[in-house]
């Protein structure tokens, strides 16, 4: 009974790879997009705003919780710096969704991150929360965030 | 009609179910894989997660409108963005909130176009906004 059972598992296989690569779109510029978005989260954990900031496209915006919305070049820069200021500040993401429309120019990834920083008092104050990240292509062939929003998991009183 | 102006109108057509408290339109404005993601709350991943999500959401007394300021498209994924204002009755007392979204949409088989992704966030400070 091993054959019928190893072909059952063989075409579950099949009908996942095939669900996937359906539900993609441009799998050539979702992988571009992961790529991105892994090195976008590199300038965060070297804590160069500059670097942060040179993935967030010229119109873009990033949209944190409990604060306007950061349009622009230097307010992108302003909310990254004025992060790397945390002491002891971490921030890590994982993507659970990427995907990019069929025309490769425009694309979304979505998923988890962490975050925490130490307060004043030295106690690690921990965050977690989702995410959701519009990528746009430019025209030298580089992806860059045209909106970034995110939001915590944990009740207001425990987030801040 | 462009991707963008499709979009657009179901945005509108998903905010008049809203406003209109209507929970199963509002659900059908979402694909069964959608992501709702409100703040300080676990995501509501798929129909079931949504349905009760927004049957809290829809209380008496709840008004709620969005304004999308940027809606960009590319066959059939697009994204629409912008700021939204809410209010509802809490213990007798109006409580309001700002602020802002994504929405990103995917065309379906049948043409229509549904949100796979849904993310908002407020403007006001943590503690303001409890009180307000």
């Amino acid at each position: 009974m091993k054959m019928p059972q190893t072909f059952a598992l063989i075409s579950l296989a099949i009908a996942v790879t095939v669900a996937a690569s359906a539900q993609t779109g441009n799998t050539k510029a979702a992988e571009a997009l992961r790529k991105a978005d892994r090195e976008w989260m590199a300038a965060y954990a070297s804590k160069d705003a500059d670097k942060a900031a040179s993935f967030v496209a010229a119109d873009g915006a990033i949209y944190a919780p409990n604060a306007p919305a950061a349009q622009g070049d230097a307010a992108v820069k302003k909310m990254a710096a004025d992060m790397f200021k945390l002491p002891d500040v971490k921030l890590s993401w994982t993507p659970t969704l990427v995907e990019a429309a069929k025309s490769g120019d425009l694309g979304f990834t979505s998923g988890t991150y962490e975050f925490s920083f130490k307060d004043p008092s030295g106690k690690t104050i921990d965050d977690k929360g989702k995410y959701v990240t519009v990528w746009k292509k430019q025209a030298d062939g580089s992806w860059k965030v045209v909106r970034d929003i995110f939001n915590s998991d944990l009740p207001s009183q425990s987030a801040q | 009609m462009t991707a963008e102006d499709e979009i657009r109108a179901a945005d509108q057509a998903w905010l008049e179910a809203f406003s209109a408290g209507d929970l199963e339109r509002s659900l059908q404005s979402c694909t069964d894989d959608c992501e709702v993601m409100p703040q300080n709350a676990p995501a509501a991943k798929g129909l079931e997660a949504i349905r009760s999500l927004f049957r809290e959401w829809f209380r008496p007394g709840l008004e709620i409108r969005w304004t999308p300021d940027r809606v960009e498209a590319s066959g059939e994924l697009g994204y629409s963005s912008g700021t939204y204002a809410m209010s509802f009755e809490d213990s007798g007392k109006r409580v309001s909130h700002r602020g802002k979204y994504v929405a990103v949409w995917k065309k379906q088989a049948d043409g229509s176009w549904k949100v796979v992704r849904d993310i908002s966030n407020s403007d006001l400070p943590a503690v303001k906004a409890e009180q307000e």
